[in-house]
C-alpha cells in the first residue's frame, strides 16, 4: 500500500533572471488527490517540472517518503514510483496507443531494451503484458493498434495516463488532463481518475477547469505569480478572500483584453 | 619586438576580416534566427564584383567599393526574401541547413564564371605605401581592412542601439511574434538584416582581395572558419563578433608561427568545440540561445 | 504457453498482404522493388554499371549510418565525411600489419567509429539543433585536418589499401566485390531493421519526436542519444572502410565537407524518416553525376543551347546542381522521394474511399 507523502518545502526557482517560484511549501498525503489551480504563468507546471527533475530549484527541499527527489534525473522518477502525464501528446501522434503505453515500461538498459517487445502486437498469449493490461484497465483495449493522432483528445489523454501508471506508479502527476477535451468527454477522464484513486494512487492534478479540479480532489492549492495563496479543502480555498481577489483581478484583466 | 608587433598587426587584420563576416552573421541570426552558411559566398561575390569593377583599368576606389557593397547587400536581402523568408519563419533550423545548399550553388556559379585559378587585383588599386605603427609595418591595404571592420561594427552597434530601425531589429530578435503584433514586419526586418550582412561580407571580400589573391575555394571556406569567431563572441552579439574575430585571428597567427599552417584549422575548430562544450553562449551572447 | 493453430487469414501471406495494405506499405514496396531491380541490373549490366553499383552499395551503407542519427534520433550532423575517413584511414593504416586481413580492418573501423561517435555525442547531450550542427562541423574539420597531416607526412599519394580478400577468395573487383558489398549492406540493413523494432527503436523514436516528452515518459535521453551517435559512427566508418577497399586507397580529399553534405542530401532526398529512403537517396545521388555526364550535353544540345561550357566545367556544375537539389529538398520536401510517394499514395487512397463511399464518380 502506498504510504508515502510528498513534501515540498520552501522551493524557489529562478530561470533566465526571473523568479518563477517563490517559497512554495505544501505536502501531499498518501492516497489523496491534490489539485493545483491558478492562472497561466502561476507556476503550476514548473512545480511538476521540479518534482520530476526537469527543473532544479535554487532553494528548498523536496522529499517523497524517505527519498530526496532533488538531483534525480527525470528518467529515474519511474524507479521511485512517480509517473507524469504529458501536457500535450501531439509529439507522439504517430505512435500507436500500445507503443505509447509501452514507453512507460521501456527499460533503459541495452539488454532490456533490445529484448523489449511490449510495444508490438503479440499473437501468442502467455507471459505478462503490462502495457496491454494497463490499456484494459482504463477501458482502452480497442484502441491499442491505432495511432494516437486518430483518437479523440480524451482517449489520447487516457492512453498517456495509462503510460504514466503502467510501471507500478503510486504517485501520479497529471498535467492538464482536460485541456483540449470536450465537455462530454470529461466524464471519461473523471472516471479514470476515480478508478485510480480506488486503487490507492496518490494524485497531483493541475488543471484550468476549476470545476473539474474541485470535483476530483480532496484538497486544493491555489497559486499565483509563483507563490502559494492558500491550501485546503476545495470549497474553503475557492472562497478564500486572498484567492478570490487574486483570480478576480486576473479575470478582469483578461476580460478587458478581450473586450 | 618587431616580430611580435608584426604578429599582432597580422592578427588584427585577419581578425578584422573574420569580424566583418561575423558581425553580419550575428545581425542576421538575431533577426531571422537562421545560422547562415552563405556569408562566405557573399564575400566571394564581393571580391569578384570588386575585381570586375577594378580590372579594366581601375575606376575610383570608393565608387567601386560602394557599388559592390550595394549590389551584394541587395542580392543578399533579395535572396532571403525570395528563397528563405517563408520557411525561416516556421523552421529556422531547416533554413540554416538549407543555406549550405545556397552556398554550394554560389560557389559553383563563381567557379564556372571565374574559373578556379586565384584572381589577383591589378597593382595600384590602393597605394602601396606602408606606415610604421608600434614597430610593425602596416600597409595601406591593412589599414583599410581594419578601418572597414571598425567602421562597420561601430555603425551597426550604433544603429542597433539608437535608431528606430535598430529598435525594430532588437524587437524582432527578442520576440518575433510579439513584434508582429506591434506592427513590425519581421520578414522585412530580417531581409534588411540580411542585406546588411551582405554588405559586411562584401567589405570582407574587398578587404581580403586587397591583401591577397582570391582563391574561390579558399575564400568560401573562410566563411566557415569564421564560425569559431562568432561562437567565441556569442552568436547574437554584434560587438562580440568583432572581438571574437580578432581573438581568432590572434590564435591562428600564433599557431601558424609556432606549429605551421597545417595546424591552423585544427586548432581553430578545437577552440570552437571547446567553447561549445564549456560556454556555448560565448563571451557576450545570451544564454537562452543555447536552448535551440 | 500453448501454440495456437493459425486461423484462416493469419498465415504469413495474409500478414504480408496486411502489411502492404497499411499506410505507407505500397510506397515501401515500390521503393524496395525499384531498389532490388536496380541491384540486379547492377549485378549483370556490364562492368561499368557494376562499378556504379559498387559505389551505390558503399554509399547506401554510409547513408544508413547517417540515417540512424538523423532519422532515428532526429539530429542533423555534418560529420559523415569525417567518420568515413576514420574507417578508410584505419583500414589503410592497418595494411602491412598483422591486422591486415579482411574483415579485421572493417571491424576495427567500426569500433573506432563507435568510440568517436560516442564522444562526438557528448556536445549533443546538452543541446541539439544549431549547436550540434556546429559541433559536428568542428569534428569534420578536426578529423580531416588530422588525416591531411598524417597523409602529407607519410603517404602523400594516399594510404594504400590492399585488395579485398576473404581467406583464399579474391573479392577485390568486379562482381565478386559487388556482391560482397551488397552482402554487408544487407547485413547492416537487417540489423537496423531489427533494432528499430525493439525497445531501442522505440526510445529513438520518442527522442526524435520530443526529448522533453521522452524524458518525462521515463526514457534515459542521454544514454539513447549517445548510442545513436555511436551506432551511426560505427556504420558510417564501415562504409568508409569499404570505400577505401573499392578505390584502393584512403585519400583525405575524398572525405571533405562536400561528402558530408552529399550524405545529408541523400537522406533528405530519400526521405529523412526511412531506411529505404536512405538507400534510395544514396542511389540517386551516386548515379546522378553519371546520368548528367551522359545525358545533359545531349539535352542541352536538343534545346539548342551550347553544351561546351558544361563539358568544360562539369565537376563544378555537377556540384552546383547537387547543392541546388539539396537546397530545394531541405526547404520544400524534406521527406524526399518517400514523402512524395506517400502523398501520392494518400491521394489515391482518399480518391478510392470517396468512390466507394459515394458510388460512381
Amino acid at each position: 500500500m502506498n504510504d508515502r507523502a510528498l513534501v515540498c518545502d520552501g522551493v524557489d526557482v529562478h530561470l533566465g533572471g526571473v523568479q518563477i517560484l517563490r517559497d512554495v511549501t505544501f505536502d501531499v498525503r498518501p492516497g489523496e488527490s491534490f489539485g493545483i489551480v491558478g492562472p497561466n504563468g502561476a507556476g503550476k507546471t514548473t512545480i511538476l517540472n521540479v518534482i520530476t527533475g526537469i527543473v532544479r530549484p535554487t532553494a528548498g527541499t523536496l522529499r517523497y517518503g524517505d527519498t530526496d527527489l532533488l538531483g534525480t534525473a527525470p528518467h529515474r522518477m519511474r524507479g521511485h514510483g512517480i509517473g507524469r502525464s504529458l501536457q500535450s501528446t501531439q509529439y507522439f501522434k504517430d505512435l500507436t496507443a500500445l507503443q505509447l503505453v509501452a514507453l512507460g515500461r521501456l527499460p533503459n538498459s541495452v539488454a532490456g531494451a533490445l529484448s523489449f517487445g511490449a510495444h508490438r502486437r503479440r499473437r501468442r498469449t502467455g507471459g505478462s503484458q503490462p502495457a496491454a493490461e494497463a490499456l484494459e484497465l482504463l477501458g482502452l483495449a480497442d484502441h491499442a493498434e491505432r495511432p494516437l493522432g486518430e483518437l479523440s483528445s480524451a482517449v489520447q489523454k487516457l492512453v498517456d495516463i495509462a503510460r504514466a501508471v503502467v510501471a507500478g506508479t503510486h504517485l501520479l502527476l497529471l498535467d492538464e488532463p482536460t485541456s483540449g477535451v470536450s465537455a462530454q468527454e470529461r466524464g471519461m477522464v473523471s472516471d479514470a481518475l476515480d478508478r485510480l484513486r480506488g486503487l490507492g494512487r496518490t494524485i497531483v492534478l493541475i488543471d484550468h477547469d476549476p470545476g473539474f479540479v474541485t470535483g476530483n480532489c480532496d484538497r486544493l492549492m491555489a497559486m499565483n505569480f509563483g507563490q502559494v495563496l492558500h491550501v485546503g479543502e476545495p470549497d474553503e480555498v475557492m472562497n478564500n478572500e486572498t484567492v478570490k481577489r487574486s483570480y478576480l483581478g486576473e479575470k478582469e484583466e483578461r476580460h478587458d483584453g478581450n473586450a | 619586438m618587431n616580430v611580435i608587433a608584426q604578429a599582432v598587426e597580422g592578427s588584427i587584420v585577419t581578425g578584422s576580416i573574420y569580424g566583418l563576416l561575423g558581425v553580419g552573421f550575428a545581425l542576421l541570426f538575431r533577426a531571422s534566427k537562421v545560422l547562415s552558411f552563405c556569408q562566405g559566398g557573399f564575400m566571394l561575390l564581393g571580391a569578384f564584383l570588386f575585381y570586375d569593377l577594378q580590372e579594366p583599368g581601375g575606376g575610383s576606389f570608393a565608387v567601386s567599393v560602394l557599388v559592390t557593397v550595394v549590389v551584394v547587400a541587395a542580392f543578399s536581402g533579395l535572396v532571403y526574401l525570395v528563397v528563405f523568408a517563408r520557411v525561416a519563419a516556421r523552421e529556422a533550423f531547416a533554413t540554416s541547413v538549407a543555406t549550405i545548399g545556397l552556398a554550394g550553388v554560389l560557389q559553383a556559379v563563381f567557379a564556372v564564371r571565374y574559373g578556379t585559378a586565384p584572381l589577383s587585383l591589378p597593382d595600384g588599386v590602393v597605394s602601396g605605401e606602408a606606415f610604421r605603427v608600434f614597430s610593425a609595418v602596416v600597409p595601406v591595404a591593412d589599414l583599410i581592412a581594419v578601418g572597414m571592420a571598425a567602421a562597420a561594427t561601430a555603425s551597426l552597434v550604433v544603429m542597433l542601439r539608437f535608431t528606430p530601425l535598430g529598435q525594430r531589429m532588437n524587437a524582432v530578435a527578442d520576440n518575433a511574434s510579439l513584434a508582429e503584433h506591434l506592427g513590425i514586419s519581421a520578414a522585412r526586418v530580417a531581409a534588411l538584416a540580411w542585406a546588411l550582412a551582405g554588405a559586411t561580407a562584401a567589405l570582407a571580400g574587398i578587404a581580403f582581395s586587397l591583401r591577397s589573391s582570391v582563391d574561390p575555394v579558399g575564400v568560401a571556406n573562410i566563411g566557415l572558419f569564421a564560425f569559431p569567431a562568432i561562437i567565441l563572441g556569442g552568436l547574437d552579439s554584434v560587438g562580440g563578433a568583432l572581438l571574437g574575430g580578432i581573438i581568432l585571428g590572434a590564435v591562428q597567427n600564433t599557431v601558424q608561427v609556432a606549429f605551421g599552417s597545417s595546424w591552423v584549422d585544427l586548432v581553430s575548430f578545437l577552440v570552437m568545440l571547446a567553447i561549445l562544450l564549456v560556454r556555448p553562449s560565448g563571451l557576450f551572447g545570451r544564454t537562452e540561445v543555447v536552448r535551440l | 504457453m500453448t501454440a495456437r493453430t493459425p486461423k484462416a487469414g493469419e498465415g504469413p501471406l495474409a500478414g504480408a498482404v496486411r502489411a502492404l495494405a497499411r499506410p505507407g506499405g505500397p510506397t515501401r514496396a515500390l521503393l524496395g522493388g525499384a531498389l532490388l531491380a536496380g541491384a540486379v541490373y547492377a549485378a549483370f549490366g556490364g562492368p561499368f554499371i557494376n562499378l556504379i553499383g559498387q559505389s551505390c552499395a558503399v554509399f547506401a551503407i554510409a547513408a544508413l549510418g547517417q540515417s540512424i542519427l538523423m532519422g532515428s534520433a532526429g539530429q542533423v550532423a555534418f560529420s559523415g565525411g569525417a567518420f568515413m575517413a576514420i574507417g578508410a584511414f584505419t583500414t589503410g593504416m592497418l595494411s602491412g600489419t598483422p591486422l591486415e586481413p579482411f574483415p579485421i580492418p572493417l571491424v576495427a573501423g567500426a569500433l573506432i567509429g563507435w568510440a568517436v561517435g560516442l564522444v562526438s555525442g557528448l556536445p549533443g547531450l546538452r543541446f541539439r539543433g544549431l549547436y550540434l550542427l556546429l559541433a559536428s562541423l568542428a569534428l569534420q574539420f578536426i578529423v580531416l585536418s588530422l588525416a591531411h597531416t598524417y597523409q602529407s607526412a607519410h603517404h602523400p599519394a594516399g594510404v594504400l589499401v590492399p585488395p579485398l580478400r576473404l581467406g583464399p577468395l579474391d573479392l577485390s573487383s568486379g562482381r565478386a566485390l559487388y556482391f560482397t558489398l551488397l552482402a554487408v549492406l544487407a547485413v547492416v540493413y537487417a540489423a537496423a531493421w531489427a533494432v528499430e523494432r525493439t525497445g531501442v527503436g522505440l526510445a529513438w523514436r520518442a527522442l526524435r519526436e520530443s526529448e522533453v516528452a521522452a524524458a518525462v515518459s521515463g526514457v534515459d535521453v542521454t544514454r539513447w542519444k549517445l548510442y545513436a551517435f555511436a551506432a551511426s559512427g560505427a556504420v558510417t566508418a564501415m562504409a568508409g572502410s569499404l570505400f577505401a577497399y573499392l578505390v584502393g586507397r584512403a585519400d583525405y580529399q575524398s572525405y571533405e565537407l562536400a561528402l558530408s553534405i552529399s550524405l545529408i542530401t541523400m537522406i533528405f532526398i530519400g526521405g529523412i524518416r526511412s531506411r529505404l529512403g536512405a538507400l534510395a537517396g544514396a542511389v540517386v545521388i551516386t548515379t546522378l553525376p553519371y546520368l548528367l555526364q551522359n545525358n545533359l550535353s545531349v539535352w542541352l544540345g536538343g534545346l539548342g543551347l551550347d553544351a561546351g561550357w558544361y563539358a568544360a566545367n562539369q565537376s563544378q556544375v555537377n556540384a552546383g546542381l547537387f547543392s541546388l537539389l539539396f537546397l530545394l529538398v531541405v526547404l520544400f520536401e524534406p521527406h524526399g522521394v518517400e514523402g512524395i510517394l506517400l502523398k501520392a499514395e494518400r491521394a489515391v487512397r482518399a480518391r478510392s474511399r470517396h468512390r466507394t463511399a459515394g458510388g460512381a464518380s
